[in-house]
């Protein structure tokens, strides 16, 4: 009863290829839970279709207790939840500033001014290039950026969408102490999808396994990373 | 030897398309048309194409070292931008202090299309919708005014709003079927619609009039006062004590449009700095980011859709009491086409570069008609030229809507993006 998101039984589809095949998902206030699974395991689709694009068809999805599986798109994001996008998807021919403000869409301006002064304090990087074109931004920055303009709505489970992809170790490194930093001071509730699964795991409270559209595992993060299932199929030639 | 082939299938082209367009000419023989052959001409044409690819490919090959590169050609047009806009609209304002009738009607016609340029940039240079019907808010505009003023007996100034609420419903309208669909799609439907609407005007004779149109539209009124030649009571001339003419109603009128066109121009200016706005050329970029960011995708597209078509609907009332007479065949697809010509040509989104392409092509065609066939020559190798030259419109870059200290004019060069 407790858990801010709860998916039961969900399925999605694209036309007659069925994406998701009944996924059970839990994720609690002020947890960190990550997702690790192969190329075109459904992470993706999973976080989309939290946000309702595409729709699940079957199951439900509740948010803080409410049963958000038919709503729009718009009305779930405006509930408290947002995303960071597989491939970033900042907007390349605007600046830094108006990608930000874009993610306080919605928001009074002076709430905005404040929230991005924090998005500042985290990623300063941003504040240097504040009048640069989104689509200028080195691949870590416009990562930085898309995480940046997600925090701006000021959400309650933000959903991040591989923020590692194509990112040099360090960057890595920043973007995941960032998230670690702003659930521990905030206690904002992160679901994070990762192919480095070593370093998600580490991060995570928890972690789920999604294998060709259905979780076939599921457990604290160090557990998950102790067996020996997971080391050979997710962990090989890392760590 | 690469550019001796590029310019030999230039050639090749030229001699494909000469050797029709050029090589047989009729002429009106004895009994009937005879075909005459002037094979010298083709040859003319097609070794003018033949050396002018090859110059143009020399040219770019080397190029002399004190040839400003474009990155230095878009910041000089920058800083000009920066004086060009105040420099028109003084000129703009005060052409009625020396310019005789016939620039005066220029001017009009020359602002009218600004304005519906300005309006059309809602839509396609803002929000990114393409809308090949733009003449069909025109028409619902000019339409609504002549039936309503006709009808009810209303002056233009209260009709001016109706009409452009009217063609902003029609907007709505067209939007909810039409929200769905993308890029190419969203072009053929808003162009069917267009003709709709023409034909619906054609064919619905008892109350358009069908192709007679509609005439004896009432004139626009200065607080009451009218403009006529004759003067007499009640007149603008009989109380300010003037001579009767027929050239007050004329500067009148082109204020009345120099206003309506800034009004245009405000309102895109002050909404592009508002969340609408940005939504709207965020929504150009990624619609997948947008609607994951809250943005109610398909609200936004309507008011961008009815803001456009009330722009639109303004022009059209203005064009009906300028003229006094309407029919269907001022809103044929080639209004639409001119109209979506300008906002291209002027870089999508830019308001500067909207005003100088109508400029250019609206003025530019007036005046070459004396050159008569060639003026479509002309006109499309102008379009060719710009396209080539700026590829991005006349203007291209955009300013961001919101700056922290100094605004930034991010420049053309800078426009190739990855997304990685
Ligand atoms: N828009 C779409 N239309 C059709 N099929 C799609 C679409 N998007 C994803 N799929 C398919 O759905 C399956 C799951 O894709 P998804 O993007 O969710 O995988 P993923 O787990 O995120 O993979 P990756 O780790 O490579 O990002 C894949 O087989 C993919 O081909
Ligand atoms: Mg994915």
């Amino acid at each position: 009863m407790s858990a801010l998101l709860r998916l039961s039984g969900v399925t999605a589809y694209y036309g007659a290829i069925q994406a998701l095949k009944g996924v059970d998902l839990e994720v609690n206030p002020g947890e960190i839970v990550t997702l690790i699974g192969a190329n075109g395991a459904g992470k993706s689709t999973l976080m989309m279709t939290i946000c309702g694009n595409p729709r699940a068809r079957d199951g439900q999805i509740t948010y803080d207790g409410q049963d958000i599986t038919a709503q729009p798109t718009h009305a779930i994001m405006r509930q408290g939840i947002a995303q960071s996008p597989e491939g970033r998807r900042i907007f390349p021919r605007m600046s830094v500033h108006e990608n930000l403000l874009m993610g306080a869409h919605g928001h009074p301006p002076s709430e905005a001014e404040a929230t991005m002064q924090e998005v500042f304090a985290l990623f300063p990087r941003l504040l240097e290039r504040l009048s640069q074109r989104g689509g200028t931004l080195s691949g870590g920055e416009q990562q930085m950026l898309a995480i940046g303009r997600a925090l701006m709505s000021r959400p309650r489970l933000l959903l991040l969408d591989e923020p590692s992809l194509g990112l040099a170790p360090l960057v890595v490194r920043h973007i995941f102490s960032a998230i670690r930093e702003l659930n521990r001071r905030t206690g904002l509730t992160v679901l994070l999808v990762e192919q480095n699964a070593y370093q998600a795991l580490r991060l995570a409270h928890r972690g789920y396994v999604l294998v060709n559209g259905a979780i076939t595992m599921a457990g604290p993060g160090a557990e998950l990373l102790a067996r020996p299932e997971i080391r050979a199929a997710y962990l090989e030639g890392g760590h | 030897m690469k550019p001796l082939r590029d310019a030999g299938l230039s050639a090749l082209v030229a001699l494909g398309l000469f050797g029709v367009m050029i090589g047989l000419k009729t002429d009106a023989g004895p009994h009937s048309l005879v075909l005459r052959a002037r094979p010298w001409a083709v040859a003319a044409a097609v070794a003018a194409v033949f050396f002018g690819r090859l110059a143009m490919l020399y040219w770019r090959q080397w190029r002399p070292a004190g040839t400003p590169s474009p990155r230095h050609v878009a910041a000089t047009l920058s800083r000009i931008g920066r004086y060009a806009a105040p420099l028109l609209l003084a000129f703009a304002i005060t052409l009625p202090l020396y310019a005789g009738r016939y620039w005066l009607d220029l001017g009009v016609l020359v602002l009218t299309y600004v304005m519906l340029g300005w309006g059309l940039n809602i839509v396609v240079g803002l929000a990114g919708l393409l809308d090949l019907g733009y003449v069909a808010f025109y028409a619902v505009g000019a339409y609504s005014y002549a039936l309503l003023a006709q009808t009810f007996d209303l002056g233009f100034w209260t009709c001016l709003p109706l009409a452009g609420l009217l063609a902003a419903l029609w907007g709505v309208m067209l939007g909810f079927p039409v929200l769905r669909l993308r890029g190419d799609y969203l072009a053929i439907v808003t162009l069917a619609f267009g003709e709709i609407i023409r034909i619906v005007l054609l064919n619905w004779v008892s109350l358009t009039g069908g192709p007679n149109g509609l005439s004896g539209i009432p004139r626009p009124t200065l607080f009451g006062l009218k403009f006529n030649g004759g003067g007499g009571p009640g007149s603008f001339a009989d109380f300010f004590g003037l001579e009767p003419s027929i050239s007050q109603r004329v500067v009148y009128l082109y204020f009345v449009i120099l206003g309506l066109a800034l009004l245009t121009n405000w309102v895109s200016l002050r909404l592009r700095r508002l969340p609408l706005g940005r939504a709207w050329e965020a929504l150009r970029e990624d619609e997948v980011a947008c609607r994951s960011l809250g943005i109610n995708v398909t609200v936004t597209k309507l008011t961008a859709f009815a803001i456009g078509a009330a722009f639109g609907g303004f022009a059209g009332a203005f064009f009906a009491t300028r003229q006094a007479f309407i029919s269907p065949e001022s809103f044929t697809f080639i209004e639409s086409a001119v109209v979506l010509a300008i906002v291209v040509l002027g870089g999508l989104g830019s308001q500067l570069g909207t005003a100088l392409a109508a400029l250019v092509m609206i003025g530019g065609a007036e005046v070459f008609r004396d050159l008569q066939e060639y003026r479509m020559l002309i006109f499309g190798l102008a379009l060719v030229v710009v396209m080539v030259v700026r590829p991005r419109g006349l203007v291209s870059g955009r300013t961001p809507s919101v700056a922290l200290g100094g605004r930034r004019h991010i420049g053309a060069d800078m426009m190739s993006e990855g997304h990685g």
